[in-house]
């Protein structure tokens, strides 16, 4: 199997368990923070739902600028499942062209032609594209758990759900 | 290179990121929690110090019994880096000599006699080992920004710090490596 497609399978392994969190995120919250310097919900979860196509299509770049960061935030939790859809799209097409010679390859983040990070594509993948994208989920089902929305199953069982006590039928693989 | 060595050279990378947000676990706050249904931070943090040796040891198994997710808390913040090290040792142990038949070769979770959960080995180490912790380690930053300490640099710039700006070039691209 190529290395890309471990990486594609993984991903929409994950993807399905961030729909699971997006759908949930309240539209009446959007601009809720934990804290003074922690991003709103909104803009939380739109990053979530972007990271897949945004980190993939830079990646097939042979280096990118050093990013900006920019945090906008949706105006309509409706918003949040397409924007994954469309970002998972986006990642799929942007990789699947990508050979194991195109992963082990060196890409760069650059500061106008200062080179700032260089690392095998396949490292920048792993750690920025699949790696980053949970811990923004971890975070994100905390701020769900603070304002008391019912948080689902990650990896195991939540507070309110888990996916261990159901039939068998329905909670293996 | 076997398919176990990239997994135990990801475990050692994201380690000292996890070293660098343990480190920072405030002791007058282990019981505090965001809300009365989480995890303490002592919870959290425990269980995210404990995570590479427990999952490892359990999935070098043939199969484990459903996990009773028993959540013990630590009582001083100082376990909790020897705790990491520890555990990193534990996964270490149970998994550098694993072949990549075993790697593919089906782990099982099952209640009783009953199975709830089959996957290839490598694939719950993936899940469970790594992608877990990351999430737990995610948790753990907004429990740490509540308690108004400074985040860590993670993945790239926390509210307080900036690894783009900061360092020298030469420190940056080592760290990349």
């Amino acid at each position: 199997m190529a290395l890309v497609d471990t990486l594609l399978q993984e991903l929409e392994q994950e993807a399905q368990t961030t729909r699971r969190v997006l759908e949930r995120v309240p539209d009446a919250h959007l601009g809720w923070k934990p804290h003074a310097k922690s991003m709103t919900l909104g803009q939380l979860a739109m990053h979530i739902a972007l990271v897949p196509g945004g980190v993939a299509e830079a990646a097939a770049q042979p280096s990118m600028q050093r990013p900006l960061f920019p945090q906008p935030s949706p105006s309509s939790a409706s918003e949040l499942v397409p924007m994954l859809e469309d970002s998972v799209k986006r990642a799929r097409k942007a990789l699947e062209g990508l050979d194991d010679g195109a992963l082990a390859a060196t890409w760069r983040i650059l500061d106008g032609e200062q080179e700032i990070l260089a690392m095998p594509r396949v490292a920048f993948l792993r750690s920025i594209m699949l790696n980053h994208w949970y811990h923004h989920r971890g975070q994100l089902s905390v701020y769900l758990r603070q304002l008391n929305v019912p948080v689902p199953s990650i990896y195991g069982p939540s507070a309110d759900e888990n996916p261990f006590a159901q039939p068998a039928a329905a909670a293996a693989r | 290179m076997a398919l176990i060595d990239g997994m135990l050279q990801e475990l050692e990378q994201e380690a000292q990121t996890t070293r660098r947000v343990l480190e920072r676990v405030p002791q007058a706050h282990l019981a505090w929690k965001p809300h009365e249904k989480s995890m303490s931070l002592g919870q959290l943090a425990l269980h995210i110090a404990t995570v590479p040796g427990n999952v490892a040891q359990m999935i070098a198994q043939p199969a484990m019994q459903r996990p009773a997710f028993g959540h013990p808390a630590a009582t001083q913040v100082s376990e909790l880096l020897p705790a990491l090290e520890n555990s990193l040792k534990q996964a270490r142990a149970a998994l550098g000599a694993m072949d990549d038949t075993a790697m593919m070769a089906t782990w099982k979770v099952l209640d009783g006699d009953r199975e709830i959960m089959a996957m290839p080995r490598i694939a719950a180490l993936r899940a469970i080992m790594l992608n877990h912790w990351y999430h737990h380690r995610g948790q753990m930053s907004v429990y740490l920004r509540q308690l108004s300490v400074p985040v860590p640099s993670i993945y790239g710039p926390s509210a307080d710090e900036n690894p783009f700006v900061q360092q020298p070039p030469a420190a940056v691209s080592a760290a990349a490596r």
